[in-house]
């Protein structure tokens, strides 16, 4: 061991204190950055024989990242998505079926119309009344089911602009891998690019379900939910993009890499693109197939009754209502018969042709009605019906809430975890900057030491 | 656990957005008393809302329907009350007139006043309101009795429903009363009491005089009958009240909110939105740095 080899060693302390204090300074800089990991540096002694050492070697700085906790993270990540996007997505619906919004209240004032017309089978104000009372039914059920298959439309809408934004992304971590490969390569350190792919992926998982799997040199393969592929750990992406379905006319997503486009629609159950399609598919069409069931069954109903009746100028057999043949479709397509549109005089409150002035036993069969289960396959009244309609949309909707607020939990509880373990913590870097400081100055201290030791050896010999 | 900056930053915001959240919804419920505004807010109780809603517009127009059956009965009432009289009077001049000291030509002139009074009791059978025959049965657009006081028109008695299932008749016809089926047709009685009176017939008047009393009978019956719909109507009109309270007493309890407990909730929400916005402006960020 010879002093200039002390010299050596506090040298090597001053380069790692100088390093820690740059890492130590990139972190503090970076505490606010989003998908920043905090770095490490490694210091490792530099062992020298035969007594001592030969100071301090530094390895990295290295990414302080736990991938069992990322990897949660990205779940957590497409599971509060999809709840909040099935949320936004069934605002509508929850809009559809407030009391205000009419459905309801113009249920009410027909069958309430019709009550009245049993006390007044040929007053012609209370006859122009249940016809208004009727257009009115018919446009609060075409009102409603326009609210629901817009709802259908905008979620599709948000479906191909979620994919595009997908597509957009495969292509950044593709491109972020290949420059991180070529950085390493040449011997530089990526970790901010590993940085800024993670945070890509991380901002992926949240458009669509997808899991990890690490492959050569730090690199990964990202599959979507199931294991179909989209970006190769080897370089290439997968392209993401939505078709119209020939079938259903909504959007199909679909995945291509070499092959033909595969769809994916099923299979996307997570992330915004899953709320989405959740909504879109399940949600939705069931609301819309319960609300055509109840418009074919008031429309069904109430124009056999009334075609059993008379009307003042005699004529029978005249529907009240028009709709479609089969339940499908029928809110859209509900409205006043033409047999009796514009016609208050046709309105048929009698049973007898003979009798019209003041026959009211059609009227009352048509009043009785509200109180006959005339919905839901002859179980439930068109009130009941409508109101089980109502708590089923709001329980779809509360649940999507619910979902959000536990799932939005779980996020926040997983990325708490990787901001513990990855975060930087400003306490901790002004800690590590001291430590720094005060290995810097020992280290000068000792080649202060070794010098002096020097100069008094040198001063012997004169 | 390590707590990083972020840590911090993430907790403090959501902790507020939270806070505002809450402060918003129950602010939105303090001020409209409204606590269940869309089927989510609470779906069993906005379906419950809707079913008593719907239930409360079907008991109003039933009422309304009592109502007006109970004026029509009312009408009627008051018209049968008058032919009532007017028999009373025609009986009063039939027992006149079958005294032995009545002259033939004092039984004529009793004779055209029971014919007067024959045109009046068919003018009450007659009675139109707002163009309708409100004693013309099912047919109220032709009048019951013609001009030779034949009853021509129509024996059914309307009927409204003024509870689910309960129907109650709101008219009797004047055909039910005055000329009813195996009964004493009272316009063809007043009819041959005139002819006999005019004919100084006093076997006829006496038979007349019997005639009066079953019309009377036959009036008194159906007055008794009308007084039954007109009690089902009242209570009808009463039970319809109390169900229509209990149905709004029930939809207010699901759908609207507690003024106490909506004051209450919000006052916690605002100290609690305080307490986290303070909470966020005191936050130790950026650590040790303020001390270096």
């Amino acid at each position: 061991m010879s002093l200039f080899s002390i010299l050596g060693v506090g040298a090597s302390g001053l380069r790692a204190a100088t390093v820690g204090v740059n890492v130590t300074s990139q972190n503090a800089t970076n505490a606010a950055t989003v998908g920043y990991s905090r770095r490490e540096l490694v210091q490792d002694p530099l062992p020298g024989p035969p007594i001592g050492g030969n100071g301090v070697a530094t390895r990295g700085p290295v990414r302080t990242v736990d991938r069992f906790i990322e990897r949660r993270l990205l779940g957590a990540t497409a599971a509060h998505a999809e709840a909040d996007a099935r949320l936004s997505a069934l605002g509508p619906l929850d809009d559809a079926f407030r009391e205000d919004a009419g459905l309801g209240s113009a249920l009410d004032a027909f069958q309430t119309a019709i009550q009245q017309l049993s006390a007044n089978p040929s007053d012609g104000p209370t006859r122009s009344t249940v016809l208004a009372s009727a257009g009115a039914l018919a446009e609060a059920f075409q009102r409603t089911s326009a609210s629901i298959s817009g709802a259908r439309s905008d979620a599709d809408a948000r479906i191909a602009d979620q994919v595009g934004q997908a597509n957009g992304l495969l292509q950044q971590i593709d491109s972020l891998q290949q420059q991180m490969k070529k950085s390493e390569l040449g011997g530089v350190e990526a970790s901010d690019l590993r940085d800024q792919r993670d945070q890509r992926i991380r901002e992926l998982a949240k458009i669509v379900p997808i899991s990890v799997v690490d492959g050569a040199r730090g690199a990964v393969n990202v599959l979507l939910e199931g294991g179909l592929g989209l970006v190769s750990a080897d370089g290439g992406a997968a392209t993401i993009a939505t078709a119209p379905n020939a079938t259903t006319g909504v959007l199909d997503v679909t995945v291509s890499s070499a092959g033909a486009p595969a769809i994916v629609t099923g299979r996307i159950r997570g992330g915004t693109v899953g709320g989405l399609l959740a909504a879109r598919d399940r949600v939705l069409p069931g609301a819309a197939t319960a609300l055509d069931q109840l418009a074919y069954d008031v429309a069904t109903a109430y124009s056999a009754a009334h075609a059993a009746g008379v009307g003042l100028d005699g004529g029978t057999g005249r529907a009240l209502f028009s709709t479609s043949a089969t339940p499908t479709g029928a809110a859209t397509s509900f409205a006043v018969s033409i047999d009796v549109a514009g016609h208050p005089e046709r309105i048929a409150a009698a049973n007898d042709p003979t009798l019209v002035s003041g026959d009211n036993r059609n009227a009352l069969a048509l009043a009785a009605l509200s109180g006959t289960n005339i919905a839901s396959s002859g179980t439930r009244t068109a009130g009941d019906s409508l109101s089980d309609l109502i708590a089923s949309s709001g329980e779809s909707v509360q649940a999507a809430q619910r979902d959000g607020e536990v799932l939005g939990a779980a996020e926040s509880q997983a990325s708490a975890l990787r901001a513990s373990v990855s975060g930087v913590s400003s306490d901790d870097e002004m800690v590590a900057l001291t430590q720094y400081q005060r290995a810097y100055e020992a280290s000068t201290k000792i080649i202060q030491v070794a010098d002096q030791m020097l100069q008094d050896l040198i001063a012997m010999k004169r | 656990m390590r707590v990083s900056d972020s840590m911090i930053s993430d907790l403090a915001r959501s902790s507020v957005a939270s806070a505002r959240d809450r402060a918003l919804s129950t602010q939105r419920v303090a001020s409209t008393g409204i606590r269940v505004e869309k089927p989510s807010d609470d779906p069993t109780a906005a379906a419950l809302g809707r079913r008593k809603t719907s239930e409360q517009a079907r008991i109003a127009a039933m009422m309304k329907s009592a109502d007006a059956g109970a004026l029509a009965l009312n009408s009627i009432d008051d018209g049968l009350s008058h032919v009532d009289d007017l028999l009373a009077r025609a009986q009063e001049l039939a027992i006149q007139a079958a005294n032995a000291t009545t002259s033939a030509a004092d039984r004529a002139t009793l004779g055209a006043e029971v014919s007067s009074l024959r045109d009046a009791i068919l003018a009450v059978a007659n009675t139109q309101v707002d163009g309708h025959y409100v004693m013309g049965g099912m047919r109220q657009d032709a009048a019951p009795y013609d001009a030779s006081g034949a009853f021509v028109g129509d024996r059914t008695a309307p009927t409204i429903e003024v509870a689910p299932g309960i129907r109650v008749a709101t008219s009797v016809p004047a055909g039910n009363v005055l000329s009813p089926t195996g009964g004493l047709d009272v316009p063809a009685a007043l009819r041959r009491l005139t002819t006999a009176l005019a004919t100084n017939d006093v076997v006829g008047i006496r038979t007349g005089i019997d005639d009066l009393t079953t019309a009377t009978q036959q009036v008194s019956s159906a007055r008794g009958a009308l007084g039954v719909s007109q009690s089902s109507l009242q209570q009808a009109v009463a039970l319809g009240g109390r169900m229509s309270d209990r149905a709004n007493e029930v939809r207010s309890g699901a759908i609207e909110a507690d003024a106490y407990d909506a004051i209450s909730a919000l006052t916690k929400a605002q100290t609690a939105l305080q307490q986290a916005v303070s909470i966020a402006a005191r936050l130790p960020l950026p650590g040790l740095a303020q001390k270096t």
